[in-house]
């Protein structure tokens, strides 16, 4: 039994980076409408943090699907997901999320964009203006309904896995809490990632209010991670099985206590913590500190989706 | 502030009638909760008697030929634990795993386009080609790992009691009739009079990982040869 | 299948090593009491499968037995076969003073269940070129088994 090459795996690498992405993806929102609401209000369109998480949400999310739709049996026929839907599939109201995700995301854009847009078009398309200037009218709204499909995007990467009750480590209640947190927090890193790419100023307003919620974010996640693990452990049986396989030695228990643990959460926590002290942060600290924190979600999507498939019930 | 709480009111209460109407537009054939039709006087099950099977493997072969099974993947297989005993008295223990036609099926539960479903004729857990797209969910969910991708066809496939090629024929299954020593007995389980019933009312039987409620239709009874294992 | 096991590889050797240590002398006297059988079994005794290599050298009375009062009454020469006077316990003890159990249990479980009911001879062939068990594809393989345990309703 290798560690990419087991008996019984039916998922692989492309739904682990879907999953990442569809959570990146929500949590960039979530952290771009955070921004606009404490800090920064109408000068939210030109702040490249804003405008890096108005690119990578919906980047993520298309690359998101795309995948998830390549890696279908019957690529062709992936419109069938659209048309038939079943209430009871984790999968199926997944879908129907990401579709209003999508709709009420690309509104967000438009009506917080809006200026540019308008000078984008000069004058050309007047039906599109009046479309503009109604969503604007119509902001509120749109983000409040866009946070809670932000949040349920989120949360639903977790859910996916956690309906499948042959394995303990997936069948899981925390596991979709933890997704969402961590989808967060990936969020957050790739507006900060993004922003300062963007030529935003490492050290603004935008990167001194993010790592602020990112502090608390990674020590919720190693709580999560704790109560996670913890549970399965006391569950006995097959769960405390499937928990000590994946945190054993061996390729899993590696990713799992260097690269999840060392790099995605303890190295950005002592980074985030030595910035908040020291006096300035350098484009190097933030893009490094949220480089290590994608490259610690990305590899937590892998580690759970590939150990838990490892030991059924 | 008051005029945006009201639309946002007004988009969560656009986003219920679109859950509402969806409703509307689900599925004819999956298991629905909400409106309870009158009971089908059928409802197909298995037994397995292990101390008959001698793991010869001719229903794995039947089933291959009957359903045009490709030679990589299977609808049913025969699992072999052993050998118990000592040389040159020694044993094996057999059991059948293919689909459980479970009642609460894991499976038809996730599955997002309503291909996998309980066909309410026969309680048979079937899987509808035309609408699978391949998400390989039910393979995932199934607990007891049953399901694959048909290599032709590209859609997930399982045993379906051989609903298609030979039920509807009046025929049993290709297994049952395959068993050289009759260790499996198809039948309704609704019929008190059937073969399954009377043999499932004589016979102590269990049925595999019934704490995940999924109340599968595939009952076994274990055999009394070998050693006792905990 | 067609698996050589794990013991007869080491018994191929050791014979093998064995052999070349063996005076001539003794060697012939052997061999020409096997040669003497032939003149008679001509049709029936031409040993042409894998037992037949020369490394393994097996002579006919290594399983048959000594020629004893052999064509005559009374005689205690080993046979095999449906017409065999011996039990199938001691038809198989003389291929499993070569051939290991637990190694023939491993190549193919079936071995296991039925080492104290059949004689391996109910099954294979070790005369002609091909030992019909060693082909077997898995249809043919069920078959065996139902040819056996079919039972009537």
């Amino acid at each position: 039994m290798s560690a990419l090459h087991f008996e019984g795996l039916v998922w692989h690498w492309p739904i682990a980076i879907y999953l990442f992405l569809a959570g990146l993806s929500a949590g960039a929102v979530f952290f771009a409408i955070m921004l606009k609401h404490f800090k920064l209000s109408h000068e939210a369109w030109h702040s490249p943090f804003v405008q890096a998480a108005a690119i990578i949400a919906p980047v993520a999310v298309f690359g998101g699907l795309g995948i998830l739709v390549f890696d279908l049996t019957r690529p062709l026929d992936f419109w069938k997901i659209l048309v038939f839907y079943n209430t009871s599939s984790v999968m199926s109201m997944g879908v129907l999320v990401l579709m209003a995700y999508q709709l009420v995301l690309f509104a967000w854009i438009a009506s917080v964009f809006q200026r540019r847009i308008t000078q984008l078009l000069d004058k050309r398309l007047p039906i599109a203006n009046r479309l503009l200037n109604w969503l604007v009218k119509q902001e509120a709204a749109i983000t409040g309904v866009l946070v809670i499909l932000a949040i349920s995007l989120g949360a639903y990467t977790g859910f996916l896995l956690s309906a499948l009750i042959g394995f303990p480590l997936l069948n899981n209640p925390v596991l979709p809490l933890l997704f969402l947190i961590s989808g967060l927090s990936s969020g957050a890193a790739a507006t900060l990632l993004g922003g300062v790419l963007l030529r935003g100023n490492p050290n603004g307003v935008e990167v001194r209010f993010i790592h602020g919620i990112e502090i608390p974010l990674i020590l919720v996640e190693i709580g999560l991670l704790f109560t996670f693990f913890a549970g399965l452990i006391l569950s006995g049986g097959q769960s405390q099985v499937a928990a000590l396989n994946a945190l054993g030695f061996g390729f899993w228990g590696w990713i799992f206590w260097a690269g999840v643990i060392g790099i995605g959460l303890t190295l950005p926590l002592a980074f985030n913590l030595w910035m908040k002290v020291s006096a300035d942060r350098k484009f190097a600290y933030v893009a490094v500190t949220a480089s290590f924190s994608l490259i610690g979600v990305f590899l937590l999507r892998n580690f759970i989706l590939y150990t838990g498939q490892m030991t059924g019930i | 502030m008051q005029v945006s709480k009201r639309q946002f009111l007004k988009g969560v209460g656009a986003l219920l009638a679109g859950v509402s109407v969806y409703g509307a537009t689900r599925t004819p054939q999956a298991n629905s909760l909400l409106q309870p039709e009158k009971e089908s006087e059928l409802k197909y099950a298995m037994v397995h008697d292990e101390n008959a099977c001698i793991g010869c493997n001719a229903c794995v072969q039947a089933c291959r030929e009957v359903n045009h099974i490709p030679e990589d993947v299977t609808r049913v297989k025969i699992e072999r634990k052993g050998p118990f005993g000592e040389y040159p008295d020694q044993s094996y223990r057999f059991s059948r795993v293919s689909c459980q036609h479970c009642e609460a099926a894991p499976c038809v539960r996730v599955c997002p386009t309503g291909a996998a479903y309980i066909d309410k004729e026969t309680g048979i857990v079937a899987v509808n080609s035309d609408r699978c797209v391949g998400c390989q969910y039910c393979i995932a969910a199934c607990p007891y790992q049953v399901r694959y991708i048909h290599p032709e066809t590209r859609t997930a496939d399982k045993c379906d009691f051989c609903q298609q090629s030979r039920l509807a024929q009046g025929l049993q299954p290709a297994c049952v009739e395959a068993c050289p020593t009759k260790a499996l007995t198809f039948g309704n389980l609704k019929d008190p009079e059937s073969d399954l019933v009377k043999l499932l009312k004589t016979r102590p039987s269990y049925r595999a990982k019934v704490d995940l409620g999924t109340r599968p239709k595939l009952f076994h009874i274990q055999t009394i040869d070998g050693e006792i294992m905990l | 299948m067609c698996q050589i096991t794990p013991c007869t590889t080491l018994l191929l050797s050791v014979l093998t090593l064995g052999l070349v240590g063996l005076a001539p002398n003794a060697l012939a006297a052997d061999e020409l009491a096997s040669r003497s059988c032939i003149k008679c079994h001509k049709r029936n005794g031409q040993l042409e499968g894998i037992h037949a290599s020369p490394g393994l050298a097996i002579l006919c009375q290594d399983c048959h037995g000594p020629k004893g009062s052999h064509p005559k009454k009374g005689s205690t020469i080993m046979t095999f076969g449906p017409d065999s006077p011996f039990s199938a316990q001691q038809r198989g003890a003389v291929c499993l003073t070569c051939h290991d159990h637990q190694a023939l249990g491993e190549v193919e479980w079936t071995h296991n269940v039925h080492a104290n009911r059949l004689g391996c001879d109910q099954c294979h062939r070790l005369h002609p070129e091909a030992d019909p068990m060693l082909s077997l594809d898995t249809q043919q393989h069920s078959q065996l088994c139902i040819g056996c345990h079919q039972v009537e309703q």
